[in-house]
C-alpha cells in the first residue's frame, strides 16, 4: 500500500514537474537554440 | 424635323438588327460547357508523380509551401477508420477472452493451501516502480482512449461542452504522465533485465501450458516465460510509444545532436508516429488488461507479490520453484504462523 502510494505521488510529482519545466520560457528559449521547427539546419 | 425623325429610326434599327444578329455569335466564342475535372485531373497526375502538390513560398517553414499530401488521406483513413476497428477488436476481444477464461478456468488456486512461511517476491522499490508505472499507464490508457473513441461514445452522454473540458485535461494528463511513465519503464528495464533472458525451463513452460492451462506446475525461475514476455512487450512498446509520443508531443521539431538528427521535421513521419503510437497503445491495452487479470482475481496469491512484496512459500514452489529453491538455499525464507483460513 506505501509503495502504490509513494508510486502516485512520484507520478504527480514528476509529471507537475514536467509541467512547471515545460512551460518556462527557459526551456522554450533553450530549444529555440538547439532545435529546427522549419527544416532548416541549426 | 419629320426627317430627322425617320432618319434616327432608320439607324436605330440598323444597330437593333445588327445586334440582334451578331449576339449569338459572341455568345458561341464564350465557352458552353465547363469540365470541373479537367483541372482536377491534371491535379491527380501531379500528385501521382510527385506524391504531394507543393508550392513555393517566402516563410522559412518549408511544410507551409505544401498544398495537397495524398497521403494524408491514407492517414485520416487509418486513424479514423483502421484504428478504431483494430482497437476495439484487440480490447474488447480480450476482454471477452478473459471472461470467457474465468469461466472455464476459474481461478488457478494455491493447490495445498497456504503454508504460512513467506519470502520476499519485490522489495519496495520494485513495488514503487512498479505502480509508478501502472497508475500512469492506466491514466495514459484511459485518456488515449478517449482520443480514439471518446467523440464517438461519450459526446452523446456528456455532451459536447463537457467532453471537450474533459478531453483538455485528458490530455494534459496525457501528456505530463508520460515522463514518471518513461520512467518507470526505464528502471524496469534496468532493474530486472538480468531474470528476463530466455532460458531453457522457459520452452519447458511454454509446452506445458504454464500452469495456466492444464494442471501441470512447470518449473520456473524468478519470472517465468509469461511474465518475460510481458516485461519485453512494456520494455519494446514502452520505449515504442514513448518515443512516438515524444514526436507527437513537440511535432516537427528536429535538432542534429553528435551527428544524428533528433526528431523530424517531416510531415509523412509524424503521421507515421501517430500510427505507430496508436497501433502499439492499443495493444499494450490488450496485453495489460491481460496482464492485470492473472494479478489480481486469475490467480490466487499472486496479488500479494506487487502488493505486499511477500508470497507464500507453496505459491512459490507452484508457480516459481527453481526461484524458491535458490532463495531457501540463501535463507530468506520467512517461518511464520499458519494463516488462520
Amino acid at each position: 500500500m506505501r509503495a502504490f502510494l509513494a508510486g502516485c505521488l512520484a507520478a504527480i510529482v514528476i509529471a507537475v514537474g514536467a509541467y512547471a519545466v515545460l512551460n518556462s520560457g527557459y526551456v522554450k528559449d533553450a530549444a529555440s537554440t538547439y532545435f529546427s521547427t522549419t527544416g532548416a539546419r541549426i | 424635323m419629320m426627317r430627322a425623325s425617320v432618319r434616327f429610326f432608320f439607324v436605330a434599327s440598323i444597330v437593333w438588327l445588327a445586334a440582334a444578329f451578331l449576339a449569338p455569335a459572341f455568345a458561341q466564342q464564350q465557352p458552353t460547357t465547363v469540365n470541373p475535372m479537367a483541372q482536377s485531373v491534371k491535379e491527380q497526375e501531379l500528385l501521382k508523380a510527385l506524391k504531394k502538390a507543393e508550392g513555393r513560398g517566402t516563410l522559412p517553414d518549408t511544410k507551409s509551401q505544401v498544398i495537397e499530401q495524398p497521403a494524408g488521406r491514407d492517414w485520416r483513413q487509418f486513424h479514423q477508420v483502421t484504428l478504431r476497428w483494430l482497437g476495439a477488436i484487440a480490447v474488447l476481444g480480450m476482454l471477452g477472452l478473459l471472461v470467457l477464461f474465468y469461466l472455464i478456468r476459474g481461478m488457478i488456486r494455491i493447490e495445498n493451501g497456504r503454508s504460512g512461511r513467506t519470502l520476499v517476491r519485490f522489495n519496495a522499490f520494485e513495488r514503487f516502480v512498479h505502480w509508478m508505472t501502472a497508475t500512469c499507464f492506466i491514466v495514459l490508457a484511459v485518456s488515449g482512449l478517449n482520443i480514439t473513441f471518446g467523440k464517438d461514445l461519450l459526446t452523446p452522454l456528456l455532451g459536447a461542452q463537457a467532453f471537450a473540458t474533459w478531453s483538455q485535461w485528458a490530455k494534459y494528463a496525457h501528456n505530463y504522465l508520460s515522463f514518471p511513465f518513461t520512467l518507470g519503464v526505464v528502471l524496469m528495464f534496468l532493474m530486472w533485465i538480468a531474470w528476463n533472458f530466455p532460458s531453457g525451463a522457459d520452452f519447458r513452460w511454454i509446452r506445458e501450458g504454464g500452469g495456466i492451462v492444464g494442471n501441470k506446475h512447470p518449473p520456473a525461475r524468478r519470472f517465468n516465460a509469461g511474465q518475460k514476455v510481458i516485461y519485453w512487450i512494456v520494455v519494446l512498446g514502452g520505449g515504442a510509444v514513448a518515443i512516438t509520443g515524444y514526436l507527437l508531443m513537440f511535432p516537427f521539431y528536429a535538432a542534429a545532436v553528435g551527428g544524428f538528427t533528433v526528431g523530424t521535421t517531416d510531415i509523412a513521419a509524424v503521421q507515421l508516429a501517430q500510427m505507430i503510437h496508436g497501433i502499439v497503445g492499443l495493444l499494450f491495452i490488450a496485453i495489460m488488461l491481460a496482464h492485470i487479470y492473472i494479478g489480481t482475481i486469475g490467480m490466487q496469491g499472486a496479488f500479494e507479490a506487487m502488493g505486499r512484496g511477500e508470497v507464500d512459500v507453496n505459491w512459490a514452489r507452484q508457480h516459481h520453484s527453481l526461484w524458491l529453491e535458490k532463495q531457501a538455499a540463501k535463507g530468506r525464507v520467512k517461518s511464520g504462523m499458519a494463516p488462520a483460513e
